[in-house]
């Protein structure tokens, strides 16, 4: 009876360990070149497609801006419009409506009887002055109390009276400085 | 003595994986970030062009749903109620007509040239052209720079004053009462003084990449305001007659 007898001497476990660990690092080395170089490529790739969608793109801009070049006319017109449109919105929304101003002064004076106005001075920012003469002081009461009331401060603001005199015999002197609150011109 | 002897065939196995080891090491600043830095730069120029696209496509719609006689159209309306240049003469004649169908009468009408002979001549006689004129007060200069300044003296009541600056507030070419001042004078009733401002508007200059540059369209509010100038009344409509002078158009042409 025939018995085989192992001549190769035997691996101890520690070379056995050694040589799978040894394969094992030689494995992930090239893995890991190869990865490099495959995300190399892809980057690669990309680079290509960024680039000929580029060229695309400004090779339709060029098209478009042809196209609008042919209507340039068109384009100043159309951007002066609504400039000035825009210019004219500003004007007429920040204007005083001084003609109101001017009405409103003329009927309190009207309303309260025997007011003569000497001097009127109107600005731009609503700053309005002035100067007046009442014959008596029923007169002056009754104007006085015009521009006090509630209708009248919906119209004017910040009234102020700056000077009020009388010399024996003549009429009341007054003075008042008062703001035109209503801004713009647009209709509502 | 026993020579000194090391053993480097256990690191022949290591060989290969050190040399992947370096060349990845090397490939990764001197190949990848560069690489990945172009790819950043293409693809941000990419997205920069797209959007200039988009802002063209955009544009080129706009403009070809526009109908040019319908802006023309609108334009004038514009023009009359802020008009590119001064437009002197009708403005003068227009304001004229307003004060005498308000039974006030003209004592006078003087005007400050404004851009060209003020501010502009002002800033250029400064010794230092950086430096901005004190003599010019900011809001002074925005005020002449954009509007034709007219100082209208009048003689009337207040009632004929309320008309003519009502009428001044209905008419088209825009125009602000800067300073109105009344005086009462026992002849002729008030001695006025109206201080009329009358911007003027130059057409726009675009900067930068003009083609790209979006077009606005008429919003709700720009068409209220169209509608709006179309109901006030034109009082700068007047044709001037030229009047025959002595003076020579042009001296150097040959007679």
């Amino acid at each position: 009876m025939a018995q085989g007898i192992n001549l190769l001497p035997e691996l101890t476990e520690q070379e056995v360990k050694k040589e799978f660990y040894r394969r094992k690092i030689s494995v992930v080395s090239i893995a890991a070149l190869l990865s490099v170089a495959i995300v190399l490529l892809g980057i690669f790739a990309y680079q290509l497609f960024l680039q000929t969608s580029r060229s695309r793109v400004e090779r339709e801009a060029k098209s478009i801006e042809k196209q609008i070049l042919e209507q340039q006319d068109k384009e100043i017109l159309q951007r002066t419009l609504v400039d000035k449109l825009t210019q004219i919105q500003i004007n007429l929304s920040e204007a005083v409506p001084i003609s109101s101003a001017v009405a409103n002064i003329s009927d309190l004076a009207r309303e309260s009887g025997d007011i003569s106005i000497k001097s009127v001075n109107l600005k731009s920012d609503g700053d309005v002055s002035l100067e007046g003469v009442a014959s008596n002081s029923r007169t002056l009461g009754r104007f006085f109390n015009a521009v006090i009331s509630s209708e009248t401060q919906k119209i004017f603001d910040q009234i102020v009276l700056n000077h009020l005199s009388r010399d024996k015999g003549s009429p009341f002197n007054f003075s008042i400085n008062m703001d035109f609150k209503p801004r713009g011109l647009i209709e509502k | 003595m026993k020579p000194f002897k090391i053993d480097l065939s256990s690191l022949k196995s290591f060989v290969i994986p050190v040399l992947i080891f370096v060349t990845i090491s090397l490939l990764v600043p001197f190949a990848f970030i560069p690489f990945l830095n172009n790819v950043k730069g293409t693809n941000e120029s990419l997205k920069k062009q797209k959007e200039r696209l988009g802002r063209l496509s955009e544009k080129l719609e706009i403009l070809n749903s526009l109908d040019e006689r319908e802006i023309n159209e609108n334009l004038t309306l514009a023009e009359q109620t802020l008009p590119v240049g001064k437009s002197l003469a009708p403005l003068v004649v227009g304001i004229q007509n307003l004060a005498l169908g308000s039974n006030l009468l003209v004592d006078g009408i003087s005007l400050s040239p404004g851009k060209v002979s003020t501010v502009s001549a002002q800033t250029q006689i400064s010794p230092k052209s950086s430096e901005p004129n004190k003599n010019i007060n900011p809001s002074e200069t925005r005020r002449i720079k954009d509007s034709l300044v007219l100082n209208i003296s009048l003689v009337g009541n207040i009632d004929g004053l309320r008309e003519f600056l009502a009428k001044l507030e209905h008419a088209r070419r825009i125009s602000f009462p800067d300073d109105v001042s009344l005086t009462s004078s026992d002849e002729r009733g008030f001695q006025i003084k109206v201080v009329l401002l009358m911007p003027f508007r130059p057409v726009p200059k675009s900067a930068g990449d003009a083609l790209a540059e979006p077009l606005a369209v008429l919003s709700e509010k720009d068409k209220q305001t169209l509608e709006q100038i179309s109901k006030l009344v034109d009082f700068t409509n007047i044709q001037i007659k030229e009047v025959k002078t002595n003076v020579v158009k042009d001296p150097f042409s040959q007679k």
